[in-house]
């Protein structure tokens, strides 16, 4: 098992993790990196990274054309580890993915052939073309950290985070993502389309070769591994989980919304808050980190009503409304 | 039914019959008057309603409600000058006409209350009815019953201030209570128009949830109409149109003034007009009263002049002070520049000496007043200032008591000798000069307070009709009581006396000094055989100022004494015998007495007041205090850094709430600094300080326990009077007098009360 839970009295350096300074410093780095390939768009890279940190999956939605799949590939770019890339298409089957045993002629037994998700950073592009059953294949294993196939169970790499992409638009012969397995995913975030200046300047910089080319490793897995270690030290203090549950309450009495926030979801946003606070430095996580988490984190994971739907609210308006109107609760006495 | 409207026409009608009520007060029998105006009143709502029920445009009801106004006034009033004894004509008009003159002649001759004579009737009735028709026509017709307060307003307001008493409180709660309930029935009617979605819980009615709200903030107001003017001290009665219902014959207050010195000294006494009567310039420091007249005979609460024979002046000139010429004396000037008196009446100190006014202009009396037999616009005159010891004022034995009239009033008699004998018991006096400065001193005391309003009746609730019995009684009256006491008095121990009337000294203007109408003022004379005639003033200081200096420095029982006054260069010199010398007194040091005694003297006459003034304050410095309180505890009882942060914070939270900066519900620390930084203006400095507190805060509250908390106090400061400094002077009041954390700390220890209870 590799779902470790922190010891306190280890302090060992690479137990405990890197210190904050080094959080700081490897972070910057990668943002540096991935901004030089992905024009104007530091909050989404911003957001990708934090995920990283926090032990979370990453989906990316939005339009064709936009970056989904540049940015999963710089992501694994930059770190030196195993970068492993799926195509997902309707005849990809589970087996594609965790693996199939074969047997093997030479030691005449069955031998474990690994699949896609063998690797730290797996990219699932176009995940919802996949057919449900391969869909939820990956999703069991991006949940377990692990793969059992023929009763024997394999444990994934460390860090591990799987990007999948997903084309809102052309839905034919899709299957999207039903809500229970969106709530897989940490955060879901949009690419959006750059601004007139990004866009100017990526056709003069990246006119001609793939800027992925030019890019080389800033950092290895060891290190990440060390980063998520030291995000788990960042303090949450009672005041804090109390706000986030206060929120996710408030996600499921809003009479805007048919389905709220899960248990998941409320550790989900635990985690990516201190991630992000690791990312600002600070080690202790304010309700300024839990706010500026909560959309990614939250929105995917919420049904608005059809009134709602009607009044063209989507379910990250009434996340925003929800935020402002939720008290921070101050440390009782 | 929507254009009938008979409730609310039925409420207007009411409303304008409510703001006639002060009007029994100035015309007296109301019976007469009312009648019609009820009439009128009646019959304008009547076609009001009828008219609108016809779906008649609406300046046409107005105008339908004018006409019957008319017709139904002249059939009241203009019987027999009826055409065919229906219809108004020519003669109808001239015969109103004629009335309506008579009304003038009534509203301007006389006091409140006035007769109601027909002519009186007829415009009252006629004006009561022409409000009728604009607060209807508003109100109703035009749908407007706000407005309508100002005509119902101004017709209260005329009646009302033409009473010469105060009104009692209550007379505000009728017209109030019509024109409430008028807005009321209009805003419930019109918010019903609107309709709107049903609410949650079932009901549909948007009035209902206002009209709590509404009905609250009418009593409230109501309630505060009736309750301040009974804690405010009261104005001095002024009149919205000079002459108008107190007539005295004397017209609108320009024109020359003629003091009456037979009839009512006190109704000219009581004058609150501020008409110039005279200008003069005075080489005098401490200047003294200008008299005008003489009054000595005291007959049925009123005073009157002797019957006095008047010859031409020997020489041309005043007879001057009869004192003996060894009493010390200083010679002053005095140079009329404009003098609104009518002849022959003339203002003069009452020592004035020489001949200030060309031969043959005047004349004298015996009793030594001049008087003009043609108007003398300027005149200068020279008079002495006497300054006699208390030797030379003589003993009981030495009085002249053939020298004026000795006779007590028979009805004030025993009031009168009981006052002297309590006065004299007091003071010890044995001489007469002591018993007239004890008498003077006693008037002067707190024991009695001035007003322009005599009490109706005293504290045991007896009430005399004679005015001196019922002023020593109640102790309150103005100068010609105060005098009227002192003179009674004085005769009742064998010192001859009268009174002298005219106006004090008045008020600087640069080199000059003006008296109005309302310094018409009345002092005793005593007679003392050395000394002649000579004033006193047991008139409050309030109004007069000190008295008469010589008075004021004697007797071991004085013991409301005024301290000697300031010697100035243009006074005399203080004399080696003169008593005063002796007095350890410094100018400063008498200035100082001086207001100690005339503060005291406030503060004793107008002590509710100053209670409510100092209840108030007390009120006022409850909850700033209960902020401290609140501060000092949560600075108190903070177990560590991180409360005591935290108690800071909250304090900083609630004191920038006061001045208007909320933050929104859910706003971090952060937040909460950023907007209030973006509201508030706050300057770099306040903004470096507001982020030191914000990130102290966010330490205490949310890093690992244990971390390093500086102070914030300081800066919070910083923060709170940079953000309120910003704001209106208003705000910035209302925030230092009703901070919301000292409302939380008093309701919380109410609550704890309560709990423990």
């Amino acid at each position: 098992m590799s779902q470790l839970e922190p010891d306190p009295t280890t302090t060992d350096a690479t137990d405990r993790g890197a210190s904050l300074d080094h959080v700081l410093q490897v972070s910057s780095r990668l943002a540096t990196a991935m901004n030089s390939v992905i024009e104007g768009k530091q909050p989404v890279v911003r957001t990708a990274i934090t995920v990283l940190l926090a032990e979370g999956h990453l989906l990316v939605e939005d339009v064709p054309g936009v970056g989904k799949t540049l940015l999963a590939k710089t992501l694994g770019r930059c770190i030196d580890a195993s970068v492993r890339r799926v195509q997902f298409t309707p005849d990809l089957l589970p087996s594609d993915i965790t693996g199939v045993s074969v047997y093997n002629q030479d030691v005449r037994d069955f031998e474990f052939r690994p699949g896609a998700i063998f690797a730290n950073v797996v990219v699932g592009d176009e995940i919802n073309r996949a057919s449900p059953k391969t869909q939820s294949a990956l999703l069991e294993s991006m949940e377990e950290a692990q793969v059992t196939v023929d009763g024997t169970t394999y444990v994934l790499p460390r860090p591990f985070i799987v990007m999948a992409t997903q084309n809102p638009i052309e839905m034919e012969g899709t299957y999207p993502l039903p809500e229970a397995q969106r709530d897989r995913f940490m955060a879901r975030i949009s690419m959006g389309y750059p601004s007139a200046r990004s866009e100017l300047e990526m056709l003069d910089v990246h006119g001609g070769a793939s800027p992925l080319e030019h890019l080389s490793p800033v950092t290895d897995a060891a290190t990440v591994q060390a980063m998520v270690l030291a995000v788990r030290q960042v303090h949450a203090s009672p005041a804090v989980r109390q706000y986030i549950v206060d929120l996710a309450a408030a996600t499921r009495t809003s009479s805007a919304l048919r389905l709220g926030a899960s248990p998941r979801a409320t550790l989900h946003l635990l985690r990516a808050s201190r991630a992000h606070a690791a990312l600002a430095g600070r080690d202790h996580v304010l309700p300024d980190d839990v706010q500026q988490m909560a959309v990614p984190v939250l929105a995917h994971r919420l049904m608005p009503t059809g009134e709602t739907q009607m009044a063209r609210r989507s379910a990250a308006d009434v996340l925003t409304d929800l935020l402002q109107r939720v008290r921070v609760p101050a440390p009782s006495r | 039914m929507s254009r009938l409207r008979p409730l609310d026409a039925l409420l207007a009608a009411l409303a304008t019959l409510a703001v006639t009520l002060p009007l029994s007060g100035l015309f007296a029998p109301a019976g007469a008057w009312v009648r019609p105006s009820v009439l009128l009143v009646v019959v304008v709502a009547l076609v009001g309603v009828g008219l609108r029920s016809l779906a008649t445009a609406r300046p046409l009801v107005v105008l339908g409600q004018l006409v019957a106004l008319v017709l139904s006034g002249a059939l009241l009033h203009g019987r027999g000058h009826l055409l065919g004894g229906v219809l108004p004509s020519r003669e109808t008009g001239e015969a109103i006409g004629i009335l309506l003159g008579e009304a003038y002649t009534v509203v301007t001759t006389y006091a409140a209350p006035a007769p109601s004579e027909r002519g009186v009737v007829v415009a009252v009735s006629l004006l009561v009815g022409l409000t009728a028709v604009v607060v209807d026509g508003l109100a109703v017709t035009y749908r407007s019953p706000a407005v309508a307060g100002i005509p119902l307003l101004a017709a209260f307001l005329a009646s009302a201030t033409n009473t010469s008493t105060g009104l009692a409180a209550w007379y505000v709660v009728p017209p109030a209570l019509c024109w409430l309930a008028l807005v009321a029935t209009q805003g419930v009617s019109s918010l019903r128009a609107w309709g709107g979605t049903p609410t949650r819980d079932g009901r549909s009615d948007p009035a209902g949830s206002f009209g709590s709200l509404a009905r609250g903030v009418g009593l409230v107001a109501l309630a505060a109409a009736v309750v301040v003017p009974g804690l405010v001290p009261h104005l001095p009665t002024t009149f919205v149109a000079d002459g108008l219902a107190r007539g005295d014959g004397r017209g609108n207050g320009s024109g020359p003034v003629l003091l009456s010195t037979s009839i009512d000294v006190a109704r000219d006494l009581a004058d609150q007009s501020d008409a110039e009567v005279l200008r003069y310039r005075t080489s005098a420091s401490e200047p003294v009263p200008l008299r005008v007249g003489l009054l000595d005979t005291y007959r049925g609460g009123r005073w009157s002049a002797a019957d006095d024979v008047t010859f031409v002046p020997p020489d041309n000139a005043l007879p001057g002070p009869a004192a003996d010429g060894d009493v010390e004396r200083t010679t002053e000037r005095i140079e009329v520049l404009d003098s609104g008196i009518a002849v022959p009446q003339v203002a003069l100190p009452a020592t004035a000496v020489g001949s200030p006014f060309p031969t043959g202009t005047w004349r004298l009396t015996v009793s030594g007043v001049p008087e003009l037999t043609s108007r003398v616009p300027e005149y200068t005159a020279e008079y002495t200032d006497l300054e006699p010891t208390p030797e030379q004022f003589g003993s009981f034995s030495d009085l002249d008591r053939s020298a004026g009239d000795l006779r007590v009033d028979p009805d004030a008699e025993d009031a009168v000798e009981a006052l002297l004998a309590d006065v004299v018991e007091e003071s010890d006096a044995d001489t007469p000069f002591e018993v007239a400065v004890a008498i003077q001193d006693r008037l002067r005391s707190t024991a009695y307070s001035y007003s322009e309003e005599l009490a109706e009746e005293t504290a045991a609730g007896q009430r005399s009709e004679e005015p001196l019995v019922r002023f020593l009684e109640t102790r309150t009256g103005y100068c010609v009581q105060f005098s009227s006491a002192m003179i009674m008095a004085a005769r009742a121990a064998g010192i001859p006396a009268r009174m002298a009337v005219g106006y004090l000294p008045g008020t600087v203007d640069g080199d000059e000094r003006v008296v109005i109408a309302s310094d018409a003022h009345a002092w005793p004379e005593l007679y003392f055989p050395r000394l002649g005639w000579t004033r006193f003033e047991p008139t409050p200081g309030a109004r007069t100022g000190l008295a008469p200096s010589y008075t004021r420095e004697v007797g071991p029982a004085t013991d409301n004494a005024l301290p000697v006054p300031t010697p100035s260069a243009t006074s005399s010199a203080p004399t080696p015998d003169r008593p005063q010398e002796d007095v350890p007194a410094g100018d400063t040091a008498d200035d100082v007495g001086t207001v100690d005694t005339g503060l005291a003297d406030v503060v004793a006459r107008s002590w509710p007041t100053v209670a409510g003034v100092a209840a108030v304050l007390v009120l006022a410095a409850l909850t700033p205090l209960g902020a401290w309180l609140a501060r000092r505890r949560a600075r108190r009882r903070a177990r560590d850094d991180a409360e005591r942060v935290e108690a800071e914070w909250q304090s900083l939270l609630l004191g920038l709430g006061d001045v208007g900066y909320v933050p929104s519900e859910g706003a971090t620390p952060r937040e909460t600094s950023r907007q209030i930084t973006r509201a508030a203006y706050l300057t770099p400095e306040e903004q470096e300080a507001f982020g030191r507190v914000v990130d102290t805060l966010e330490r205490a509250r949310y890093a690992r326990p244990g971390a390093d908390l500086p102070e914030v106090a300081e800066d919070a400061r910083t923060v709170r009077r940079g953000a309120v400094g910003r704001r209106r002077r208003l705000d910035r009041a209302r925030a230092l007098l009703l901070p919301e954390e000292g409302r939380r700390h008093w309701r919380s220890l109410v609550g704890r009360r309560r709990d423990e209870g």
